[in-house]
């Protein structure tokens, strides 16, 4: 994140380098943010510019830790997810694969 | 994949920052607090080997040497006993033999009627087909329980209910539990002789002190009866035979420690903390940010008054820090609907409504009061592969796991929460639901939060008392 503009006391701009973070990152920690703000955003070129307002006072220079925290945050569940993706689906399919009992049923609305 | 030099690979986890640590959480909900930038460390495959550090996270199962055969059979045996709530499938069996109530209690979710009012009644055939439908539950424990409005202004059609599974079950032979839920205002010796030819345990509600109490039923004098009636079922059933439940409404929240006390006044060894729903004449009058905010100062002055008595020798359980604790601190799953993943609707619970239909969960037939019948699974005269397996319910189970919806799928207490459709739909207006906006996210999560505090700062004083909670 970079480029962090305080636009009065409801407003704030800053940029993420796509290169940086994957877009799957960039979209979780908006989800997170869109409750609080009213997000949009706008790609030019690698850089997206995020532009969020606030109904209330916002404290932006908290905000644009929590901001960067989460984006770390969110880049490093994605290499954890991405590690261990195929690992968790063969132990959750051993977990509950001795089910020999399935009945398929056939049922209608 | 990133490649180690020292070579360990990871297993599943998440992880949250509590106070200035990181807490990591692995894929059965075994934790590790560790100091901020160890979960960079480990991915980035900067841990040593031959370290405590290590060793903790291989011990955690946060790391390991290799994926082989062995590690993979104990963790997926670690998730199989994780959920194995689900391996019998439905257990709760919620019976809304009337509709009718002689209260007006002022946070009324099952949208009680005035107990004169007629058509509010379960006909016999439909009781008879729901029991039917209960029976077909591959689950061989069932807990049958009478819910209402008033279940005590129908006591004959407790009796026959509990009459007709006895005889239904000769030729199937579950084991059947029976809860009768009820004000106990006025519980008559018919019930009582009922409750002990069949061992039928009764869950009542005390809300706190007199005023209080009063207050919350919307009728004076019902505390008075409540008391007269729990010595007289205490007296023939059995000290435990009887316990009941506290909800928390607005005027509550100003009682923590006066609430607790009036339990213990009466020799009770538990309360459950539970704050309002928002359903039925709940949902009309409350700022619910404003409610669950003071709720949880509510929550956390209580458990400290309760950890106190506890720590000057009074065994006193307080039963939502117990399930929630349970969950962290031990292999197994607990009984608790709200927080289940895949969800307790279906899974653990089902309801058959007065109205001779079936819902998914309590919620659902109060929200079929309003004109949405959104959660109707179907009739008592359906198929019992049509309900529980039908394609509503299908549906849900596309939604009903913290494992895979957004928010929850990446979120360190995935394993300790739950999913629910239902209360997603009734508050925020869709099944999947709107995490950063969910009230029940935000107050699930300071819970969690709290708790883990509580471990970290004060583990050596709390924790061998939550154990005692746990196991005694
Ligand atoms: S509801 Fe909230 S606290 Fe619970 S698992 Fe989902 S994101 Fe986490």
């Amino acid at each position: 994140m970079n480029s962090f503009r305080i636009i009065g006391n409801k407003k704030a701009q800053f940029n993420i380098d796509a290169n940086m973070f994957s877009k799957s990152v960039i979209m979780k920690v908006l989800y997170w943010l869109n409750n609080d703000f009213v997000v949009q955003t706008t790609s030019h070129e690698s850089q997206l510019l995020v532009e969020l307002e606030s109904n209330n006072d916002t404290d932006w220079n908290i905000m644009k830790k929590t901001i960067s925290t989460m984006l770390n945050d969110f880049q490093m569940r994605e290499v954890i997810e991405k590690e261990t993706h195929d690992i968790r689906n063969i132990l959750y399919v051993k977990a509950f694969s001795n089910i020999d009992n399935f009945t398929e049923y056939d049922t209608e609305e | 994949m990133i490649q180690r030099n020292n070579s360990y690979r990871l297993l599943p986890f998440k992880f949250t920052h509590i106070g200035n640590k990181e807490l990591i959480v692995n894929e059965v909900g075994d934790y590790l607090f560790m100091p901020n930038g160890t979960v960079q460390r480990v991915i980035s495959g900067s841990v040593n080997r031959n370290t405590e550090e290590y060793r903790d996270l291989l011990s955690k199962f946060i790391i390991c040497d290799s994926y082989n055969d062995i590690l993979q059979d104990v963790i997926a045996t670690r998730i199989r006993t994780k959920k194995s709530f689900l391996d019998g499938f439905t257990s709760l069996h919620i019976f809304v033999l009337t509709l009718r109530c002689n209260q007006k209690c002022v946070y009324c979710q099952a949208t009680s009627q005035n107990k004169d009012c007629v058509n509010k009644d379960m006909k016999i055939e439909d009781l008879n087909k729901a029991i039917s439908l209960m029976l077909k539950s591959p689950n061989p424990h069932i807990t049958m329980e009478f819910q209402g409005g008033e279940s005590s202004l129908v006591p004959s059609l407790v009796e026959h209910a509990i009459l007709e599974t006895e005889r239904q079950n000769k030729s199937v032979g579950k084991e059947i539990k029976y809860v009768i839920c009820t004000n106990i205002i006025h519980f008559s010796e018919e019930l009582l002789n009922l409750c002990e030819k069949y061992n039928v345990f009764v869950s009542t509600s005390l809300d706190g002190p007199e005023s209080i109490h009063d207050s919350n039923r919307g009728v004076s004098g019902s505390y008075k009866h409540f008391v007269d009636s729990l010595l007289r079922i205490r007296e023939r059933l059995g000290q435990d035979r009887i316990s009941p439940l506290m909800t928390t409404s607005v005027l509550s929240l100003n009682y923590p420690i006066e609430i607790v006390d009036s339990y213990r006044q009466l020799s009770f060894h538990y309360i459950f903390l539970r704050p309002l729903n928002p359903y039925g004449r709940a949902k009309e009058n409350e700022d619910w940010n404003l409610y669950f905010d003071k709720f949880l100062e509510f929550y956390k002055k209580s458990l400290d008054y309760i950890l106190l008595l506890n720590k000057r020798g009074e065994f006193f359980v307080e039963g939502f820090t117990a399930m929630v604790m349970k969950k962290i601190l031990t292999p197994f799953p607990i009984g608790f609907v709200d927080l289940q993943s895949p969800a307790g609707i279906i899974n653990s619970v089902v309801v058959y409504n007065y109205d001779g239909y079936v819902y998914c969960s309590d919620e659902s037939r109060m929200m079929a009061e309003s004109g949405d019948f959104t959660f109707r699974l179907g009739k008592v005269s359906d198929k019992y592969e049509d309900i529980f397996y039908g394609k509503k319910a299908q549906a849900l189970s596309r939604v009903w796991a913290t494992e895979y919806i957004a928010g929850c799928s990446d979120c360190a207490f995935q394993q300790y929460c739950g999913a629910d459709p239902v209360r997603n739909y009734s508050t925020q207006g869709d099944w999947y639901g709107h995490r950063p906006s969910s009230l029940f996210c935000k107050f699930h999560k300071a819970v969690f939060e709290y708790l883990f505090e509580l471990i970290d700062r004060r583990g050596n004083e709390v924790l061998p008392i939550i154990r005692r909670w746990i196991y005694d």
